[in-house]
């Protein structure tokens, strides 16, 4: 999968417009990344690519590119 | 003066067994007598459990009871070896905490086939006259969420209060044979599914320390499955009990 392709999977978590993200976009400008979008990104990450995010992880997330790297795995 | 609380005699089919509140339920009955039949999926597990009963003659029996089609050699085969039962303690289920966007149509029928279904299925099993003694006594875990769902238990939520709503039904259609059927409903206990769900929610042990009687402890609820297996709940049926840790809203 491309980072494009990611980017609008993010994007289609976050029902947000596409385009709108980038890898430097920061996670705390980002409105709609709340708690249950926390928890939707989880389901997605284990169903889309095979991995698990644990509590620490999803912490340790400050831009959608830390996202992207984790999802590169 | 006799102890209503002395199930010697009795025997009790207990899903769920092989951790938490099923684990518990095993370890309390045995306890007071009771010959318990173990079920779960994970045969491990299942064995630790059958090593921590008190006295003689509790089995086990590995089984996934996602398989409804087979839960009912599951308990003919169970009841030929103990003998008609006595009790049934449902325990088994999962708690997926999911948004309502991600709970795809896979996630709710995993989970309702786990912690309703299944429920139904082996209740149904067992309340053959050729599989339960009359005046026996079924007992569900339902959960506070059935009531009160926090965010991302939508499926969980609606699992636990069809759990609820069958009871009531069941109650009326087993008077004749004086089975009654019961739910407890509790609120976080201290068990790896809480821990699953502190590690999935952002707040989530915040939510759990701020029960204002403590996070429940599954002893508690055992106590309370003991009570509604017992001869002191004779009158008591299709009925759901809270147990709240105090938190009334």
């Amino acid at each position: 999968m491309t980072e494009k392709e990611k980017l609008a999977l993010l994007e289609d978590l976050l029902e947000i417009e596409e385009g709108t993200l980038n890898a430097e976009t920061n996670l705390d400008e980002i409105e709609e990344y709340d708690s249950m979008t926390k928890l939707s990104l989880i389901v997605m990450a284990e169903d889309e690519f095979g991995v698990k995010l644990d509590s620490a992880t999803l912490k340790g997330f400050k831009t959608v590119g830390d996202i992207l790297a984790v999802l590169n795995k | 003066m006799e102890n209503i609380f002395d199930f010697s005699g009795k025997t009790i089919l207990i899903t769920g067994a092989s951790s938490g509140i099923g684990r518990q339920a095993a370890i309390t009955l045995s306890g007071m007598g009771a010959k318990t039949v173990l079920v779960a999926r994970r045969e491990e597990q299942l064995k630790e459990t059958l090593a921590m009963l008190s006295g003689e003659g509790h089995i086990y029996r590995p089984f996934d009871l996602t398989d409804l089609d087979n839960i009912d050699t599951l308990v003919s085969g169970i009841v030929s070896e103990t003998g008609k039962l006595n009790g049934l303690v449902c325990c088994a289920g999962i708690a997926p905490t999911i948004p309502v966007k991600s709970t795809t149509p896979k996630t709710m029928q995993e989970t309702m086939q786990i912690n309703f279904f299944s429920f139904y299925e082996i209740a149904r099993q067992f309340i053959k006259k050729k599989n339960s003694a009359d005046g026996s006594k079924i007992v569900a875990i339902s959960s506070m969420a059935s009531i009160y769902p926090e965010k991302g238990q939508s499926a969980y939520s609606a699992s636990k209060a069809a759990i609820d709503a069958a009871v009531k039904c069941m109650a009326k259609e087993l008077l004749p044979r004086k089975i009654c059927i019961n739910s407890i409903r509790p609120s976080f206990v201290d068990t790896p599914m809480a821990d699953l769900f502190c590690s999935n929610i952002e707040d989530g042990e915040s939510r759990i320390n701020a029960l204002p009687l403590g996070i429940i402890k599954a002893d508690e609820i055992s106590s309370m499955i003991s009570y509604l297996l017992s001869p002191a709940a004779d009158r008591i049926t299709g009925t759901s009990f809270n147990i709240n840790g105090g938190n009334l809203l």
